[in-house]
C-alpha cells in the first residue's frame, strides 16, 4: 500500500480494564470513533498509547484488534520500540506478521552521548528496513523526552535507508524543526515531514510540515483533521480559528507533568463518552480532580462538550 | 540472606561475547575468576557496562545464573533490573532472584521523564519491585543525558525509608548533586550505603564520605581500582590517591567521548591483557577505531596493567 500521510495521523489511547488490561471492547469503540474522523493513518503502540508499558504480546494483540476494525480502511503504523537491534529486527518481523502498514522507529539508549556516530542510527534503521520490508517513520524526538536531535548529516544519511518514507520531527523547538526541514528535503525532497511538536501543530504547516502525527489527535480529532486540511490547502484564517478554539485542550492535556496527558487524554474521552474509564497502567498514576475540571473547561471551549452536560452534572 | 558489606568495590563488569555477538559462556566464567581473585566486594551484572540493554530478558537470567554458579558462593551478585513498566519489573526481578541474584540495582524508567516528578510514581515503583522480587534494592541516580534522572532529596528520603532499600548509586556526575545525596541519606535513620558511580571523581567520592564504588571502570584494572578503594574506604587518603592517579588517564581514554564507546573500550583491554579472547560488542554498538585501540593501549601501560614490551609488540 502507497502510504499518503499528508494529514493528521493521530497516536491513540488504549483503553484498558479496571484493573489496566488492554479493553478490546473499548478499544474496538474507540478506534471506530477515531476513524469516523477520516485520519490519513493511526499510530498504534507509541507513548500516547502506552507502547513502552505494554508487553510485546499485547501490543501485537492490540494491533490485531486495530486492523481487524479498520486495516482495510486506514492505513496503521506500529510504533517499534526496542533496545537493540537483534530485537528491533524481530519485533519487525512479528509487526510485518500481523500486517501493519509501517513503523515509527522509536530512538534507542545507544544514541545518548556526544558525538553521535551516525552509523549507529543508520544500521539501526537499515536493519529494521532490511528484515520487515516495511515503510519506516523516522523520530526525532527531544532529549528530555529520551530521544536525541540528529545532527543533520545523520539525518541525511538517514534518508538514505531505502524504507525511509517520512520523519516525525518531536524537538518541540521550532528552529530544530525547520533545520531538519531543510536537512531532510535537500536529502530525499519525497521523505514526508510530520510535526509531532504538539506546542505549534498549527505554525508546523507554516513552517513546512506535510502532515502531523501527534498524540493530541487522540482527542478531538475531527477538529484537527478539519485544521490540517484547511492549513494544508492554505486556507490559514479556518486553520487559525480551529487552532484557537483547541489551544486551551492542547495546553490542559500536555501541562506539566507531561506524563498524565495519557490519563487526561482518556479522561476527555470519558466525558465525551467514548471511554469508559479513564485507567492507565502503573507506573502511570491517575490525575487529579483539579486537572480533570480544566479537561473539562477546555473540552467545552473546544466545542466537543456540550455546557448543559456540565451543568446538569454539577446541579 | 547474607549481608552484603557495600564497603569496597563493586565492578560493574562486561559480558564476553563469541563472533556473533552472543553469551561467551566460557570466557564469562574465566573472567568472572578474575575479578574474584581480587578484593572487591560483589559485582554489578547486567548494568550497562555489561550490555544488559542489548540482551534479551533470557539472555540476562542465563548471564545470573552464569556468574552465581561461577563466584556466588563467594561474592553478592547485585543485577541490574531494567524495565519499562511496573508489572514487567517485578517479573524481570522474581526471575532474578530464582536465577539467584543477591540484590537489585533498579533503573531509572522513561516514565519519570518530565517535570515535576511526582514522588508517588518512583515510590510505588520501588514499593512493588521491593514487594514482588524480595530482594535488596540497590537506588539509582543517574545523569539525564545517560537516560536517567536526578531524584530530589524529597523521593530519595523516601525511598531511604522503604525496607528492601539497602544501597543508593549516584552518577550524578556533579559533586554538588552527589553532596545534596548523601545528605539526604544520612538525614535518615536507617543506614544505607552510598556508592559512587561517578567515574570522573572516584577518589574524591570517598572524600565526600561514599561507603563504596560501583563503577564500570572497574570491569578492567580490577584490582588495582579494588584496592584504591580499600585504602579510601580506611581513610588512607594518601595512599589511595597515588593508585588513582595512575589509573586516571585510563579512565579518561575508557570513558572519552563519545562514551558509548567505553564497553568495546574495556573489552579491547581486557584482549590486551589475556583476560577474554575478543572485543566483541553487539550491535546497536559498533567496534571502535585502531586510533582508539592505541590509546587504550597506552593509557593501559601507564597505569601498570599492561607491560611496555607486550604494548610494543
Amino acid at each position: 500500500m502507497k502510504l499518503d500521510l499528508g494529514g493528521l495521523i493521530p497516536a491513540t489511547v488504549l483503553p484498558m480494564t479496571e484493573e489496566g488490561l488492554v479493553d478490546e471492547a473499548g478499544l474496538r469503540k474507540y478506534i471506530r470513533h477515531v476513524a469516523a474522523a477520516e485520519p490519513k493513518a493511526l499510530a498504534i503502540n507509541v507513548d500516547t498509547g502506552e507502547g513502552p508499558h505494554l508487553w510485546p504480546k499485547e501490543r501485537l494483540r492490540v494491533l490485531e484488534v486495530v486492523l481487524e476494525e479498520v486495516g482495510d480502511r486506514i492505513p496503521v503504523i506500529a510504533g517499534l520500540g526496542a533496545q537493540f537491534t537483534d530485537q528491533a529486527v524481530s519485533l519487525a518481523r512479528d509487526l510485518k506478521a500481523v500486517g501493519v502498514h509501517g513503523l515509527l522507529v522509536f530512538p534507542i539508549s545507544a544514541y545518548q552521548g556526544t558525538p553521535l556516530d551516525p552509523e549507529v542510527p543508520v544500521r539501526y534503521h537499515a536493519a529494521i528496513g532490511d528484515a520487515s520490508g516495511l515503510p519506516l517513520i523516522l523520530f526525532q524526538l527531544q532529549p528530555a523526552l529520551g530521544g536525541v536531535n540528529f545532527e543533520p548529516e545523520t539525518l541525511s544519511r538517514l534518508c538514505t535507508v531505502a524504507e525511509v518514507i517520512a520523519i516525525k520531527e518531536a524537538s518541540f523547538n521550532p528552529q530544530l524543526f525547520v533545520e531538519v526541514r531543510d536537512a531532510v528535503k535537500s536529502a530525499r525532497s519525497d521523505c514526508v515531514l510530520l510535526t509531532g511538536n504538539d506546542n505549534f501543530i498549527y505554525e508546523s504547516f507554516l513552517l513546512g510540515a506535510e502532515g502531523a502525527l501527534i498524540g493530541f489527535g487522540a482527542v478531538a480529532t475531527k477538529q484537527q483533521v478539519d485544521l490540517i486540511e484547511h492549513a494544508l490547502a492554505g486556507r490559514h484564517q479556518e486553520a487559525r480559528e480551529f487552532m484557537d478554539r483547541l489551544t486551551p485542550l492542547v495546553n490542559a492535556i500536555f501541562a506539566p507533568p507531561v506524563r498524565n496527558y495519557r490519563a487526561r487524554c482518556k479522561a476527555a474521552l470519558v466525558m465525551l463518552g467514548i471511554l469508559e474509564r479513564e485507567t492507565v497502567r502503573l507506573p502511570l498514576l491517575p490525575i487529579s480532580a483539579a486537572e480533570r475540571e480544566g479537561i473539562r473547561k477546555s473540552l467545552i471551549f473546544a466545542g466537543e462538550l456540550d455546557q448543559s452536560v456540565h451543568v446538569a452534572e454539577a446541579s | 540472606m547474607k549481608n552484603i558489606d557495600f564497603k569496597g568495590l563493586f565492578p560493574a563488569t562486561v559480558l564476553p561475547m563469541t563472533e556473533d555477538a552472543q553469551i561467551d559462556e566460557p570466557a564469562l566464567r574465566h573472567y568472572m575468576r578474575h575479578i574474584a581473585q581480587t578484593t572487591v566486594h560483589g559485582v554489578a551484572i547486567n548494568v550497562d557496562t555489561g550490555e544488559a540493554p542489548h540482551l534479551s530478558h533470557g539472555e540476562r537470567v542465563r548471564v545470573i545464573e552464569i556468574v552465581v554458579d561461577e563466584i556466588g558462593d563467594r561474592l553478592p551478585v547485585i543485577a541490574g533490573l531494567p524495565a519499562q513498566f511496573t508489572e514487567q519489573a517485578v517479573a524481570y526481578g522474581r526471575d532474578y532472584k530464582s536465577a539467584g541474584a543477591s540484590a537489585l540495582l533498579v533503573f531509572p524508567i522513561s516514565a519519570y521523564q518530565g517535570s515535576p516528578l511526582d514522588p508517588e510514581v518512583v515510590v510505588r515503583y520501588h514499593v512493588a519491585v521491593g514487594d514482588g522480587a524480595g530482594l535488596p534494592l540497590v537506588l539509582f541516580n543517574l545523569l539525564p543525558s545517560l537516560g536517567g534522572v536526578l531524584l530530589p532529596a524529597e523521593i530519595i528520603e523516601r525511598l531511604c525509608g522503604l525496607a528492601p532499600v539497602v544501597a543508593i548509586k549516584d552518577a550524578s556526575f556533579d559533586a554538588r548533586v552527589f553532596v545534596e545525596v548523601m545528605t539526604a541519606v544520612r538525614s535518615q535513620s536507617r543506614r544505607i550505603a552510598v556508592l559512587t558511580g561517578n567515574d570522573p571523581f572516584i577518589h574524591e567520592s570517598f572524600v565526600l564520605g561514599a561507603d563504596g564504588a560501583l563503577l564500570g571502570f572497574g570491569a578492567v584494572p580490577t584490582g588495582q581500582l579494588a584496592e584504591m578503594v580499600d585504602l579510601a574506604v580506611l581513610g588512607r587518603y594518601a595512599e589511595s590517591k597515588v593508585i588513582m592517579d595512575r589509573l586516571a588517564p585510563l579512565e579518561r581514554a575508557m570513558f572519552g567521548p563519545p562514551v558509548r564507546d567505553y564497553r568495546a573500550r574495556a573489552k579491547e583491554a581486557l584482549v590486551m591483557q589475556g583476560i577474554i579472547p575478543r572485543a566483541t560488542v553487539r550491535e546497536p554498538l559498533l567496534p571502535i577505531s585502531k586510533a582508539d585501540r592505541k590509546a587504550m593501549r597506552d593509557a593501559m601501560v601507564a597505569a601498570g596493567e599492561l607491560a611496555q614490551s607486550v604494548a610494543a609488540g
